[in-house]
């Protein structure tokens, strides 16, 4: 048996929840976030010679996730922009409006996928995997900077919902 | 008034402000009621995006991809490559190589890997090895003596390098590194090395297995 090949599955497996997680943070849309998923894995699997043991292998994932998403799924979904002067403000009248008879979890999806892909992703790097600035700086290939000011914005579009 | 920023309240429930700023915003956190209620709700944006991940983790993953890796076998592919196409990072000799050769050497008896794939692989073809090695197959001759041998080339990360191995006595007689392209059996004549069309190869193949598959 190859070691290092089972330490990869090992690896991948493990890795599963937090890549579908991340998938989501990408889509903001369920079936697309599996799709992105399935899509990560059969990469993984036809890269798995890159691997080496003792390495960032989720932020290897992590990357591989987002440079598909990028390269070919993103473009079946136009409507969704990576410029961040695009991000759309909410309005917590029009929502609360429009998903007044919606359960609280239908609201906090819809507000979620209110949010640019760059916003959510980098929320969810930070506030919901617990990475440091600079890890989600490595994982997006942005300055820290950056990741401290999208992280006030979208956190200050969610609250404006609120 | 106070002049904090969403930026450095969101800094500051991260933690990620120098101590110096951390303990001014907690001062001032002390005295406001209205700076306390924007650090709250930009608190509460955070467990909405909790919530919103988390509700993924009762879906369960998509049906086969738990068996798709587990299935998943690092030796199941074999790439077909165009003639004399390298990989980028390839740049020398495989040390991993020279130790193997040295062992197919010294236990002749059972078929190795290596052995299959130039038994069976057309010119052209790679072979994923283990994580480490590719072997590309490059060419067939037929030597000085008529034998019949071919010409690869084992890439690892950090290098490439082409050897050669004769079918003799039922077994390949491997050549190490470097020495492929001047190896000359003993008592050889002077008759020069004739390359082999595919065709030709293909039938030394199949004379191969059928040879093999006998003994």
């Amino acid at each position: 048996m190859n070691i290092q090949h089972q330490n990869f599955q090992q690896q991948l497996l493990a890795a599963l929840p937090a890549i579908r997680r991340y998938c989501l943070a990408l889509t903001a849309q369920q079936h697309s976030a599996d799709d992105l998923l399935q899509a990560t894995v059969e990469r993984a699997l036809a890269r798995w010679q890159q691997y080496q043991a003792d390495t960032h292998f989720d932020r290897w994932l992590y990357r591989l996730c987002r440079n598909l998403w990028i390269d070919t799924m993103r473009r079946e979904k136009p409507s969704d922009s990576l410029d961040e002067e695009h991000d759309t403000v909410l309005s917590s009248s029009n929502l609360a409006e429009q998903y007044e008879t919606h359960t609280t979890l239908a609201r906090v999806q819809a507000h979620m996928q209110q949010l640019s892909e760059v916003l959510r992703t980098t929320l969810y790097l930070v506030a919901v995997e617990g990475h440091s600035y600079q890890e989600a700086a490595d994982i997006m290939e942005v300055p820290v900077g950056t990741i401290m000011s999208r992280l006030a914005r979208a956190r200050q579009q969610l609250s404006l919902a609120l | 008034m106070h002049t904090i920023s969403d930026e450095q309240l969101s800094a500051f429930i991260d933690k990620a402000l120098p101590d110096s700023e951390m303990h001014h915003i907690n001062n001032l956190l002390a005295e406001s009621a209205e700076l306390r209620e924007r650090l709250h709700k930009l608190q509460q944006a955070d467990e909405m995006a909790r919530q919103f991940f988390a509700s993924q983790d009762d879906i369960p993953l998509p049906a086969g991809l738990l068996e798709q890796i587990q299935a998943h076998r690092p030796e199941a592919e074999v790439v077909q490559f165009q003639p004399r196409v390298r990989w980028p990072w390839a740049i020398a000799a495989s040390v991993v190589l020279s130790v193997g050769l040295v062992w197919q050497l010294l236990s002749p008896a059972a078929y190795t890997a290596t052995d299959r794939a130039l038994l069976s692989m057309s010119s052209g073809s790679v072979k994923i090895m283990n994580a480490e090695e590719r072997l590309e197959i490059t060419r067939s001759e037929l030597n000085s003596a008529g034998q019949f041998c071919r010409y690869f080339i084992v890439h690892t990360p950090a290098r490439s390098e082409e050897s050669s191995a004769c079918w003799q006595g039922e077994q390949w007689l491997y050549h190490p590194p470097g020495s492929s392209r001047q190896y000359q059996p003993a008592g050889a004549s002077e008759q020069p090395a004739q390359s082999l069309s595919a065709d030709e190869e293909e039938r030394w193949l199949r004379n191969l297995s059928q040879q093999t598959q006998a003994d």
